[in-house]
C-alpha cells in the first residue's frame, strides 16, 4: 500500500468521521429545529463537507506532491545511496586490494624470511647430521676393526687347530697305510719266496728226495694218528 | 659161492691196483671184456688200454673168468664198484705227479700198516712246493713247504728285515 493511497484513505476517513461527528452533534436538534435550521445546517454541512473534500484533495495532491517528492527523493536518494555505496565499495575495495597485497607483500617476506630461516636451520642440522654420521662411521670402523681383528684371531686358532687335526689324521692315515703296505710288502716277499722256491725245487728236488719227503709225511700222520 | 667169486675179483684187482681211479678203472676193463666173452662169444680186448692195464689183463687167469656167467656177472660188478668206493681212501696231494711204481710202493707201505684194501689217491698242487697234504674222511692236514714257510712267517721276515742293506741315515744328509 503506498503512501499516497495511505494518506488519501486517512484523509477520508477524517473527512468522514468530522461529518458523522457533526451529523450527530446535530442530529438531536434536527428535530427541534425548522427547516431553515436544517437547511442552514445541511448547506453548513454541505459546505463542509466540501471544504473537507477540498481540503482532502488538497491534501491528496499534497500527498501525492509528497509521495512523489518522496518518490523522487527515495530514488534521488537511492541513487546518491549507491554511488556512496560504489564509492564506498570502490574505495573499501582498494582499501582491501592494498591491504591484500600488503598482506601478500607481508607474508612472502616472512615466507621469504622463513625459507631463508629454515635454510640456516636445515644447513645447521645438516651439519650436525654429517658430524654425527662420521662420528659413527668412525665409531663403526673401529669396532669393526675391533670385531674383525678378534674374529681373525680365533679364525686363526681355529684353522691352525683344525690344521694340526688334519695333519694328525693324515700321520695317522700315512702309519696305518705304511704298516698296510709293509704288511703287503711282507706277504710279497713271502709269495715271491714261495714262488722261487717252488721253481727252483721242482727243477732240483728229484724224485727220491721227493718221494722221502712224502713218506716223512706218511710217518708223522702215522705218529699223530692222522690215519684211523 | 658168490662171496668167495667177489672176494676173489676184489683180491684180483687191489692186487696190482693202488689207487681207487686205477681200481674202478680196471673193474671197468673186466666188466668190458667180460661183456664182450659172455654175450659176443668173443675175447677181444677192450680198446685204448694202458700197457699195464693190457698186462694185467693178459695176466688174468682164465678159471678166474670162467666163475663168471650170465646170472652173476652184473651183480659181481656192481657189488665191486660199490666195496671198492667204500674202501679206505687216503688222499695225497702232490706238488708232482706220482709215477705207479712209487704209488705201488706207498700203497704196500700204507697196506702194511692198515690193511690190504687200503688205497691212495693222488691230486696235484704246484703250489705245494714240496712235501705232500694228506685228506682223511675229510681232514686236511698239510705237510708241505708251503705249510712250513707260513708257520715259520714271521721269522722269516724279521731275518729278511735283519738282513736288509742300511740305506744312508737322514740325520746325516739333514746335516749336511
Amino acid at each position: 500500500m503506498s503512501l499516497p493511497t495511505v494518506i488519501f484513505a486517512t484523509t477520508t476517513i477524517l473527512a468522514l468521521f468530522l461529518y458523522w461527528s457533526e451529523y450527530r452533534r446535530y442530529r438531536k436538534p434536527l428535530r427541534d429545529y425548522n427547516e431553515a435550521s436544517i437547511r442552514e445546517t445541511q448547506e453548513k454541512s454541505y459546505g463542509l463537507l466540501h471544504q473537507a473534500i477540498r481540503k482532502a484533495q488538497t491534501l491528496m495532491g499534497a500527498a501525492e506532491l509528497e509521495s512523489l517528492k518522496m518518490v523522487s527523493d527515495s530514488r534521488y536518494e537511492s541513487r546518491k545511496l549507491e554511488k556512496e555505496y560504489e564509492k564506498q565499495f570502490a574505495a573499501a575495495l582498494t582499501r582491501l586490494e592494498t591491504n591484500f597485497s600488503n598482506e601478500v607483500l607481508g607474508a612472502e617476506k616472512e615466507f621469504i624470511q622463513y625459507l631463508a630461516d629454515l635454510k640456516v636451520r636445515s644447513e645447521q642440522t645438516q651439519n650436525l647430521v654429517s658430524d654425527y654420521t662420521q662420528k659413527r662411521t668412525v665409531d663403526l670402523f673401529e669396532r669393526f676393526e675391533q670385531n674383525l681383528a678378534g674374529f681373525l684371531t680365533q679364525t686363526q686358532q681355529q684353522s691352525t687347530e683344525a690344521v694340526q687335526l688334519e695333519l694328525k689324521a693324515a700321520r695317522q692315515l700315512i702309519d696305518t697305510y705304511k704298516v698296510q703296505q709293509l704288511a703287503l710288502i711282507d706277504e710279497s716277499i713271502i709269495a715271491m719266496l714261495e714262488r722261487t722256491l717252488s721253481l727252483v725245487l721242482e727243477k732240483k728236488l728229484s724224485l727220491e728226495d721227493n718221494m722221502d719227503l712224502v713218506n716223512e709225511a706218511l710217518e708223522k700222520a702215522k705218529a699223530e694218528k692222522l690215519i684211523i | 659161492m658168490e662171496d668167495t667169486t667177489l672176494n676173489n675179483l676184489l683180491q684180483t684187482i687191489l692186487e696190482t691196483s693202488f689207487t681207487q681211479m686205477q681200481a674202478l678203472a680196471r673193474l671197468r676193463i673186466l666188466k668190458e671184456t667180460l661183456m664182450a666173452k659172455l654175450f659176443t662169444a668173443s675175447l677181444a680186448p677192450p680198446i685204448n688200454l694202458t700197457p699195464s692195464d693190457k698186462q694185467w689183463l693178459d695176466g688174468l687167469d682164465v678159471k678166474f673168468l670162467d666163475q663168471f656167467n650170465h646170472k652173476n656177472f652184473s651183480t659181481l660188478i656192481e657189488l665191486s664198484e660199490k666195496e671198492i668206493k667204500k674202501m679206505p681212501t687216503l688222499t695225497v696231494v702232490l706238488p708232482f705227479e706220482l709215477p705207479e711204481k712209487e704209488a705201488r710202493e706207498t700203497t704196500n707201505r700204507l697196506r702194511n700198516d692198515y690193511g690190504k684194501t687200503f688205497l691212495i689217491e693222488t691230486k696235484y698242487d704246484r703250489s705245494l712246493i714240496a712235501g705232500p697234504a694228506l685228506i682223511w674222511k675229510g681232514v686236511y692236514k698239510d705237510y708241505s713247504l708251503r705249510q712250513k714257510i707260513e708257520e715259520k712267517k714271521e721269522k722269516l721276515l724279521q731275518m729278511f728285515q735283519s738282513s736288509k742293506p742300511q740305506g744312508p741315515n737322514p740325520k746325516e744328509l739333514k746335516n749336511e
